[in-house]
This record gives structure tokens, sequence and C-alpha cells, in this order.
């Protein structure tokens, strides 16, 4: 299966507004420093397993994970943009999201003003 | 009738019914006057069928006539060969006129037979009916016999009331056998707690049923969710469809026993991929081949699961109540479409009793635990409430979360009154507010302690309802029980006192069976009383005629009913083994014929 992960600019609106701060409401716990753990961990098993399909799905719960701890990673827009591409990608995240960033997909399907990433090994 | 067509998510094609126009065979005058009202009357009964009888996805059900009229061994067998090869899994044979029973008649000993003869005076139907029967009895092929109550003339080609319901029960039960044919039961696990229907019974499945049993370890859907084999893009928009649409309920657990939020999120995760986990390992999946599952893409041909669950599975992960509701029910993330049928705790046997609901009605099913018979005047000391109506002579409490459709809220209406109707016919204004009237409670964790959700509504009463039971008795073989009823309203608080009695978390229906005044149809209690096992399966609409007839197909007795006797309808041969004795005949009937497939 040709797997694309594709990156998406966007913006966290929240950043330009006055007194923003993405670590305000910030909760740590035992709890969701374990479940961002897990899903590091199943993250890069998923890559030595070179199993796509986890490797999105992964991507996707240590995103949540960090929502849990970070709610201000989220915002009304970030979740619309999720929604459109909830039915036909793997997995997501929001990579730098502090200020705006890259939302990365991990899906078959070329999505229309996305950059495409080719990773190659070094001895490609 | 709605033109919505789902697709046949069974291995074959859907079974036909073959029409065979048997005639006169004298030609040079007999059989040639005869050939058209023949051919016309296999047109009529064609034309009913396919108006008014419908797979379980929706399909109008195909007729196959055979391409001439039956008038010897010759056309008899170029019939047979044509019906082979059309996929035709019952037969109905049609007649105005004398024919040469025995070279005329069905002689496939699998397949559900009847035979219409006319009821005219001008050619004798009814005495070729009578004759192709008393060969049908003399060679053990079964047969069920169609005669009009009153004389038509010869030219008539109007199919009159009383024979018009028996082709159409006939059609809806010969159906379901030939649907059941070469299915299969999938076993998530294996007993559940020690509930004998839960201890698979291969046999009963094979030689009655016609249907193999497949077995899958419940670790079977640890692996794939550990290594994540379902479409990941589906279970993005599934779980983010049952945030929106499944209400949590109110949390029952102690503090001290509660899952943590963070639990309880994962727990949705899980139960959300279980359900589409099932429903793979059930049907297959395309998308699993494309990612590279291709084993796993076909599944195993299931027309029926049951899943163990406790106590291995859910002793140690969330339970399977969300999996076994949101499968049974009409609608899910991707639409309406037809249900899934789970059975809870593997208990098979209910499972059947589900498996010949859908297919006589193609309406989702109820199963529940028989739980509780109320007498008046224990509603009475409890709540201070007197019954009345059709509760006056006491209810059953019905209640078991997870395999319960949720179309079983009774938010489907029929004519305004509370119905559950075939999926293709449900709105979505009425699937939403089936949802609306459901909450999802996190599970009682001293029954499960891996967590997971439990449906919980109450059923809108004046419903009526069919609730059936298949048992195994050793030295007997399998036996169905059967009672016609209603779900029924009480107050609200009454319901509440009722209800919070016992686990809250789980959907409930308040039935009371309609009483005959003899046998186990007394009194309420009596129902209770010889109930033959924890769990029933409801069916909506009054179809124990249809349950009897389809019973009496694959062979199986039916110990207790309240069917009125001129609604029974049996092959011929039913009547040989005791005219003034039904249920006794059905017995003698079912030992002598033995199982369908031997």
């Amino acid at each position: 299966m040709p797997v694309r992960i594709l990156v998406h600019y966007t913006v966290n609106e929240n950043s330009s507004r006055e007194n923003y701060n993405v670590l305000a409401n910030t909760t740590f716990d035992r709890e969701r420093a374990k479940a961002l753990s897990d899903s590091a961990e199943a993250h890069w098993q998923a890559i030595l397993d070179r199993n796509i399909v986890c490797f999105g799905q992964t991507m996707r719960a240590g995103f949540e994970a960090q929502v849990a701890m970070f709610p201000n990673m989220m915002n009304d827009r970030v979740a619309g943009l999720l929604d459109q591409y909830r039915n036909f990608a793997i997995g997501w995240k929001l990579s730098s999201a502090g200020g705006g960033g890259y939302l990365i997909l991990v899906c078959e399907k070329p999505v229309p003003g996305s950059i495409r990433v080719i990773a190659r090994r070094e001895t490609d | 009738m709605s033109t919505t067509v789902g697709p046949n998510r069974w291995i074959g094609s859907l079974p036909k019914i073959g029409i065979r126009p048997t005639i006169d065979g004298r030609r040079k005058g007999v059989r040639e006057s005869l050939e058209e009202q023949t051919m016309s009357m296999a047109r009529a009964v064609a034309e009913l069928l396919t108006m008014n009888v419908r797979h379980p996805n929706g399909q109008s059900v195909e007729c196959v006539i055979a391409d001439t009229t039956i008038g010897g061994v010759a056309e008899a067998a170029a019939c047979a060969e044509k019906f082979a090869r059309a996929g035709v899994g019952l037969s109905i044979t049609v007649t105005p006129c004398w024919c040469y029973g025995s070279e005329t008649m069905d002689m496939d000993p699998l397949i559900p037979k009847a035979v219409w003869g006319f009821n005219g005076t001008e050619r004798p139907g009814a005495v070729y009916l009578a004759a192709v029967l008393a060969a049908h009895n003399q060679k053990g092929l079964p047969a069920f016999s169609i005669y009009g109550q009153d004389v038509q003339d010869g030219g008539d080609q109007h199919i009159p009331e009383d024979v018009r319901e028996k082709l159409l029960r006939f059609a809806r039960a010969g159906l379901a056998v030939a649907t059941l044919r070469g299915k299969s039961y999938l076993s998530f696990g294996a007993v559940s707690m020690g509930i004998a229907g839960s201890i698979m019974d291969n046999n009963f499945f094979e030689s009655y049923l016609g249907m193999r049993v497949e077995t899958v370890d419940m670790t079977e859907f640890l692996r794939r969710i550990e290594e994540c084999i379902y479409a990941p893009e589906e279970f993005n928009h599934a779980l983010s469809w049952v945030k929106e649409n499944c209400k949590e309920g109110r949390e029952y657990n102690p503090p001290e026993k509660q899952r943590s939020r963070a639990q309880k999120d994962r727990d949705w995760e899980t139960v959300v991929k279980m359900a589409m986990i099932a429903r793979d390992v059930m049907n297959g999946n395309p998308r699993l081949a494309e990612l590279g599952f291709g084993e796993e893409a076909l599944g195993r041909n299931a027309i029926l699961s049951g899943f163990q669950g406790q106590r291995q599975w859910t002793d140690y992960k969330p339970n399977g109540d969300f999996l076994e509701a949101i499968l049974n029910t009409s609608f899910d993330w991707n639409g309406h479409r037809q249900p899934y049928l789970v059975a809870t705790e593997n208990d098979s046997l209910n499972g059947t009793c589900m498996l010949f609901g859908h297919l006589l009605t193609n309406t989702a099913q109820i199963f529940a635990d028989v739980r509780t018979y109320w007498s008046p005047a224990a509603v009475k000391r409890v709540t201070g409430h007197e019954l009345s109506g059709r509760a006056s002579d006491g209810i059953i409490h019905l209640i078991n979360s997870g395999a319960c459709t949720l179309d079983a809220t009774g938010w489907h209406e029929i004519d305004g009154r509370p119905a559950i109707k075939p999926w293709w016919e449900v709105t979505p204004d009425e699937a939403q507010k089936c949802f609306e009237a459901t909450t999802w409670h996190p599970a009682m964790t001293e029954y499960f302690r891996g967590g997971g959700y439990s449906s919980t509504f109450l059923t809108r009463g004046n419903m009526p309802v069919t609730m059936s039971r298949l048992n195994l008795v050793k030295g007997l073989g399998p036996v169905l029980q059967l009672a016609e009823g209603w779900t029924v309203d009480l107050p609200e608080e009454v319901h509440r006192q009722l209800n919070e009695r016992t686990n809250p978390t789980w959907p409930t229906h308040w039935f009371a069976p309609k009483l005959t005044g003899q046998g186990a149809f007394r009194d309420v209690y009596s129902v209770m009383a010889n109930w033959g096992a924890n769990h029933g399966a409801l069916s909506y609409g009054h179809i124990g005629s249809d349950l009897i007839s389809l019973a009496s197909m694959l062979h199986i007795p039916v110990c207790m009913h309240n069917v009125p006797e001129e609604k029974i309808f049996r092959p011929s041969a039913w009547g040989a083994f005791g005219a003034s004795d039904y249920t006794g005949a059905d017995y003698r009937a079912c030992a002598n014929f033995g199982p369908l497939y031997g």
C-alpha cells in the first residue's frame, strides 16, 4: 500500500491573542504521562514493525495524549480541520503547535494543498 | 415498498423460490386446455411473493418458474435441473388440475416444499393435492398443503386471502431455512459463566440448521487491536461519531470502584474497535486486504455470532455490550444497514432464536434476560401501584445490555405506534431518536472489572412482540418455545422503583404475554415458570405462526406456544401423527423425520 505522510500548514490563531499561553491549563498526572509514554512506545514499535496503520494510529494516540495534557494545543479551527480528514486519514498529529505549525497526516491519498514527505533510507 | 437494498454480506447468492406448475400430462386435449391456467397460477404466485417477501438485505425475493408445465418425470427433472442451477432454496408446486403425483412431485429432500391445489370443481386440483401429499408423506418428504377455503371458478386468477396468507407464511419460513444453510455460527470464545447455551453443540447447528460452527478465541480481538488490523479511517470516523451520538450515562459505581476519565476514554476506543473487529471477523472487510491482511479480509461467512465476554475477557478488558448492541442495531456510523446478529454471553441457542426472528421479519432483535415475574400483588406491595390494562395479570421484567438492539427503544413508528421496522424503512429521524433515548453507562465494575459501557433505555409500551427460546434436551434434541405478547408502559415512578432494584445500567422491556387460560399460558407466572432458560429473544410482531412453520421445516418441535390452532401451519404429514393433538403430533413427526440434514 503506497502511503503518504503529508504535512498541512496551519495556524493556531490563539497564539496571536494577547496573554495566550499554550501551557495554560496544563494537567500533568501519572495517567496522562503514561498514556503519552505508551503511545510513544507503540509508535516506535510500529516503525520497527513497518506497520503503517499502527504508525498512524499511534501518532494520533500520542497527539491526543498531548492534548489531554495541554488542552490549549487544540481549538475549533484545528478540530474542524481534523474533521475534514478523519474519514480518510490513518492518523495525524499537530506539530509545533504552540503558535501554529503543521498538521501531519498519514494517509493513502494525496491531500490538496499539502506537502508530500518522502522518507528514504541512507542506502536508497 | 422502499427501493433500498443493502449488500448481500454472505458468500453465495441469495436463495430463490422455485415455482413448479404441474399439469395433467395427457396431450391432444386435456393438457393443452390447462396450460394457460396453470402457468397463470405460477406467475400469480411469483408476483405475490416478489412483491411481498424480501431478503434481510432488503432485496425482493426472486422467483424462478419452470420452463414448462410439469406433466411427468422428464419435465420434473428438467425443472429440478433449472432450480439447482438457479439456486432455488424452496419450492411451491401449483396446479388447478389432476396430475400424476409421484411423477411430478419435487423430490429434493433438503428444500422446503409446498403444494397449492386450486380449489375448483371443473378440474380436480384438490384431488392432485391430496394424492401428491400422500406421495410426499409415503416417501418421507414432508410438504405443506395449501388449499383455499372457498371454491373458485376455473378461470379465476385471483389468489384468495387464506391461500395468500399460507403462501407468504411458507415463503418466509422456507426462505429462512434456505438462507441459514451453509452459513456459520461464529463463537467468540467459549462457555460464559456456565451458561448452557454457550456450550457449543456443533451437531445441532450442522444437523438441524445446515450451518457450521466457527470458533475464534477472544485473543483475536487483542491481536487485531495491537496490530491495528482494522480500517483506521473508519475507526477515526466511528470514534468521533460515537462521541457525538452515544451519550455517556450516570456513573453508578461507588467512587472507589470507578474507572478514571482517561481509562473511560480508552474504553470507548477499545469498544469501538471491538465492534469493528467482530464485524470484520464475521463477514470480512475488503479494506483489510488493501492494508495487507488478505486472510482477515475474508471473514467467516457468519450469519450469527456470540461473544463470550464473561469472564476471562471482561475481567481484563471492556465488556462486549457496545459491540453487541451497536452491531445488533439497524444503524451506526456508516448509516443504516442490516443488523449483524450477535448473542451475548455466546448463548448460541438464544442467538438462534434471534436469527429465526431476523430472517422472518428482517428486523433487529432483542436479546434479554428473563429476569423477574412481577405479580400484581408484588408490584402493589413494592410500589403501591395497581397494574392495569395488558399488565393487569402481571408482567415479566426482561433486561440485559449487550445484545439488545437500540431499535427496541420503540422510537420507530408504524401508523403512529411504537414499532421495530426493517432496517431499510428506518428514517434518519427515527434512528436519531433511538440514540437519544439511549444512555451508555460505565459498566458496573463489580461485574465487569475491565470496564466498558452498557446501553440503557426503556422500551415503549404497546408493541406486539414474540419471545422465543430454543433449548437442547438430552435424548430429545432441540425444542422451541415461544410466547406472543406486548410490551407495556408503567408509570415512570413505578418503573424506576422496580428497575433500580436490579442493575439499572441495562435496557428494560416490560413484557405481558398473551394468556390462553391453559397450560403454560394459564397465567403470567406459568409462562415464566415454563421458560426453559435464563434468556429469551424478542422479535417485533406476533410471529408465532411463522416460527411454528419454520420449526416444523427444521423438524424442531415446539413445546409451548400461545398461537391459536387455526393459525398453525405445518406440513401435511403432521396430521398423520395425531390430528387431535397438535403438540404431541409435532413431537412425533419431528422424531420420525429426524434432523433435516441428517
